[in-house]
């Protein structure tokens, strides 16, 4: 988790070039990167699966059916089913829906508030800087999964509040990400010009101060999405997440653990779901990082 | 050295009363009243009214934030709803397992991920660097649950090499060992992994550095050239990169002391979680905060050790 990326100012100088032109570049960089554009092609299979999982499911995930309890993978069940009978294959393609949705809801919830405050605290200085940074130090006293359990301890289970909860955990990461960014970026000649023009501090963190910030926050998202996806199933794994019968990646290795000798396929499938998952993220941020910061040394490549 | 050590501690303090303040804070963040949410719909107002006066929360809030922080400084914690007890008698025997477990953690990914990485890196290519990379990829997308069933199926079901569940008794090494080792490598999956990666890149960029070159010029040993030149320098991003993430240990302890039915602080957390048991749970995460910022700070300072370049000011 402590991968924050280095300094904004060095690329906002080296990104000398248009954006579409340094989008064109990027994707041909990608394209160059066989793992991390199979793993984009995987994200965005993953995507699809979500947004169509009524359409894709073969079966209602919820549908018991006590006569097909733990039946092996078939042509009728292609990932077996469960104790209950529900086919797990739908499990597993509705479980993308929820851990996909989490994951990227909860982030998006830290990397807005946090990188929010980060930038008012990176640009107004003084005794405001000084409040924010203080809560946010405290914040960050925390264990990112401790955070969550303790917010879920109090406001109970359930999918709005594990993204909730997750999303508050992520909110002083985001906000240090963004802090460091800012100040250095106060320094900036182009932020001074900038200054020195008439622009309001308003103005210059939305004009001057984000779209510099924003390809870090980028990397960060992108390597923030798997964590939050394990912390969600953590959190289901630990009953404090996502309430039964709600098929999410983690619940379901959790039901088929009580069958694990019997039926191993009810664990196997949604940890094979999760691995790829958080395995393509991964290795799309290490090739998106490796972009921005040619010498950024996140110890995944080779 | 001494002054520093001291500034240090004192910022501890301001630190340590924010995380007690903030919750502190969270029971009062209820939707509803804590005793009615407890004690659910079918409660008599006389009942309510009795766990009130028990948690203090008929005072004012001032009042109750004073009793609080007085609650903490004595170890006491508030009277646990499930047990009766002062919520800190349960930390206090439960304390030891759990550093156990978590120090154990840490040193495994050290003694595993280190000497991996530069194995790696010094055969960079060969079937040993393909397997320590796909090995550190798997184990990095793992959730840590998974990775302590596997553990626990493989090595306490399968083979019985080791038992599955509890702490061992306190005192018996080869207990204590025995019920460790497989938690412990759970636990360390994640750091382990990371630390390996990293031990590699790392060595691979300083063995690119002029001084290497230098030393290969004038004739000494591949292996003097690795271990004395370039390991110094290689293992301080390493450090750095501990420092950052062995406070996440503390995190994990939650999730595996629970898959491995391990009694510990993490275990009794969820199970507070669970039992509704406000008090304990506070307790809990204020204990496991303040084992994170000081892990963070020992990391902190470690640096200087191994570094002679820092000065601590």
């Amino acid at each position: 988790m402590g991968r924050a990326p280095s300094t904004a100012v060095s690329a906002a100088t080296r990104a000398g070039t248009s954006a579409p032109a340094r989008r064109a570049t990027f994707w041909r960089a990608l394209r160059r990167n066989v793992p991390a554009f199979i793993s984009l092609v995987f994200i965005v299979f993953l995507v699809v699966t979500a947004i169509l999982a009524p359409v894709i499911a073969p079966a209602n995930p919820y549908a018991m059916a006590p006569a097909a309890s733990l039946a092996p993978p078939s042509w009728q069940h292609p990932f077996g089913t469960d104790l209950f009978g529900r086919d797990l294959l739908s499990r597993v393609i509705y479980g993308t829906r929820i851990s996909l949705l989490v994951g990227v809801l909860a982030v998006a919830i830290g990397a807005i508030v946090g990188s929010g405050l980060g930038m008012v605290a990176g640009i107004s200085a003084g005794r405001v800087e000084q409040l924010i940074m203080r809560l946010i130090d405290i914040a960050l006293a925390f264990p990112f999964i401790l955070l969550a359990i303790l917010i879920l301890a109090f406001f109970g289970p359930g999918v709005v509040n594990v993204m909730v909860a997750v999303g508050i955990a992520y909110i002083p990461r985001f906000c240090r990400l963004a802090h460091a960014s800012t100040t250095s970026l106060r320094q900036a000649e182009f932020v001074e010009a900038a200054r020195a023009l008439g622009a309001g501090r308003a103005r210059v963190l939305v004009r001057h101060v984000l779209p510099n910030l924003l390809q870090f926050l980028a990397v960060y998202i992108t390597f923030s999405i798997p964590i939050a996806i394990l912390i969600e199933a953590g959190l289901d794994y630990l009953g404090v997440g996502v309430l039964p019968p709600t098929p999410t990646w983690g619940a379901i290795i959790n039901e088929g653990r009580q069958s694990l000798l019997l039926a191993p396929w009810a664990s196997i499938f949604p940890s094979i779901a999760i691995m790829l998952t958080v395995l393509s993220f991964n290795l799309f941020g290490e090739a998106a990082a490796g972009y921005l910061d040619p010498k950024a040394q996140t110890g995944l490549g080779t | 050295m001494r002054a520093y050590l001291l500034r240090r501690l004192l910022l501890l303090v301001p630190l340590v009363w924010g995380v007690v303040s903030i919750v502190f804070l969270t029971i009062h963040l209820l939707p509803g009243d804590p005793a009615a949410v407890l004690l659910g719909p079918f409660a008599t107002s006389a009942r309510e009214q009795g766990l009130r006066h028990m948690w203090g929360l008929d005072r004012p809030l001032v009042a109750q934030y004073v009793f609080y922080l007085a609650n903490v400084v004595t170890g006491r914690f508030g009277t646990s709803f499930l047990t009766g007890q002062p919520a800190g008698y349960q930390i206090l025997t439960l304390l030891p397992h759990t550093v156990i477990l978590g120090s154990a953690a840490i040193l495994i990914s050290m003694v595993f991920g280190i000497p991996l990485g530069t194995l790696a890196a010094v055969r960079r290519g060969s079937a040993i660097d393909h397997a320590s990379l796909l090995a550190s990829l798997l184990l990095a997308s793992a959730p840590n649950f998974l990775v302590g069933f596997v553990l626990l199926l493989v090595f306490a079901g399968k083979l019985g090499w080791l038992p599955a569940i509890g702490n061992g008794t306190l005192g018996q090494v080869g207990s204590v060992a025995s019920h460790t080792i497989l938690p412990a490598f759970a636990l360390s999956a994640g750091l382990l992994a990371y630390l390996t990666r990293m031990t590699r890149t790392s060595l691979l960029s300083v063995l690119r550095d002029d001084f290497v070159r230098t030393a290969r010029a004038k004739g000494l040993g591949s292996r003097i050239v690795i271990f004395k030149h370039a390991m110094r320098n290689a293992l301080l991003p390493v450090i750095s990169i501990l420092g950052v993430n062995a406070g996440e240990v503390v995190g994990g302890t939650v999730v595996i002391e629970t898959v491995f039915a391990r009694p510990g602080i993490g275990s009794l957390l969820v199970n507070s979680v669970t039992g509704r048991d406000y008090v304990q749970v506070q307790a809990c995460v204020i204990v496991l905060a303040v084992s994170f910022v000081i892990i963070n700070l020992v990391t902190d300072l470690s640096y200087g050790f191994i570094d002679p370049r820092i000065q601590y000011q």
